[in-house]
């Protein structure tokens, strides 16, 4: 079982490989957004990593109910898994953005409503990892709320730009992309998709040890 | 008379500590009002309006291609950190697992959790 684990984490490395071998290609042949030129082309990048964290936040949110209502550890390693792929793919969506601003909007960083809130998203998932990490006894079911909390910001962090007046653009962006564009970040999108089933199966894999690991020390502290 | 004369030297030997300052200050003053019309002359006009344009002069945009390669670079860099992170925690695991099993004494069974972890 875990030597097919293994091969499938292989394979979906090896797409995700191949895929992202690809993308520049794709990328470099996508046309020009009319305003914003070049700098645009972070769009194949920094949304596509977004579409991963909320992914993760649901797979940690959904995880963790299991946990918190049926009392299933794997659901709970589960759960610390997405929640570590949430902040890492988070931190590129939050490094990203600003780069894209500092030449859209002449700003690293402006307060505007969508921004804030995925800082806030992003410090929540921070947050889960500390209290997993310092909180001791109980910080697993605490963590567990904090996800489930996490989970329901998502589609308000989404819909943020069409309720508030914002700099950033709206939800009808990708949806109405053009062919020559929509490829190349569709393409994208299941890139990032396959990184983050290789690394979602990587990390699962190591809680799963850990698990190990503490069940037999105390078997071993238990016996000796 | 002694009093008197100690006092007088503690004057005497004050004024050069005074008028080190202002020696200094009034240097500063006739350097700066020598300095001023040129340097008043260097300044630009200044704004008393603001003149809208709808195109960015050209030397005034920032190039994107720097911005680009930063924020892919960024994410490949946060990628490769993570995936190193994970097999650094694998290889400390799988240590540890292996110093268990080689100070527990081997059981006679054969499904030894260690081996399946």
């Amino acid at each position: 079982m875990t030597r097919m684990t293994g091969r499938w984490s292989i394979v979906r490395l090896a797409v995700a490989a191949v895929m992202f071998a690809v993308a520049p290609l794709l990328i470099a042949q996508a046309p020009y957004e009319a305003t914003m030129g070049l700098v645009a082309k972070i769009v194949y990048f920094h949304v596509p990593v977004w579409f991963m964290m909320f992914l993760a936040i649901f797979v940690c949110g959904i995880s963790s109910g299991i946990y918190l209502f049926r009392e299933r550890p794997a659901a709970d390693r589960l759960a610390v898994s997405a929640a570590e792929l949430a902040v890492l793919f988070g931190a590129m969506g939050l490094t990203t953005g600003p780069l894209w601003a500092r030449v859209s909007w002449g700003a690293w960083w402006v307060w505007d409503v969508r921004l804030t809130l995925a800082l806030i998203l992003e410090m929540t998932f921070v947050a889960y990892l500390l209290l997993r990490k310092y909180g001791g006894p109980g910080s697993d079911k605490l963590s567990a709320g904090l996800a489930l909390f996490g989970m329901f910001n998502v589609p308000i962090v989404y819909v943020s730009v069409n309720v508030w007046r914002t700099l950033h653009p709206s939800t009808t962006v990708v949806p109405t992309l053009g062919a020559s564009m929509a490829g190349p970040f569709w393409w994208c999108v299941l890139a990032f998709l396959a990184l983050f089933l290789v690394m979602l199966e990587g990390r699962r894999r190591l809680a799963d040890q850990e698990a190990e690991l503490d069940r037999l020390r105390l078997a071993y502290d238990e016996e000796y | 008379m002694p009093a008197m004369s100690l006092r007088n030297r503690d004057r005497g030997g004050g004024r050069p500590r005074r008028a080190l300052p202002a020696a200094l200050a009034l240097a500063l003053a006739a350097l700066l009002a020598g300095a001023t019309p040129a340097w008043a002359a260097a300044q630009p006009e200044p704004v008393n309006e603001f003149v809208p344009i709808d195109e960015l002069p050209e030397e005034d945009r920032l190039p994107a291609a720097p911005f680009l390669i930063t924020a892919y670079s960024i994410v490949w860099i946060l990628a490769f950190g993570y995936f190193w992170l994970l097999s650094r925690r694998q290889a400390d695991v799988e240590r540890d697992l292996a110093e268990l099993a080689r100070r527990r004494p081997v059981p006679d069974d054969d499904d030894d959790p260690l081996e399946a972890a």
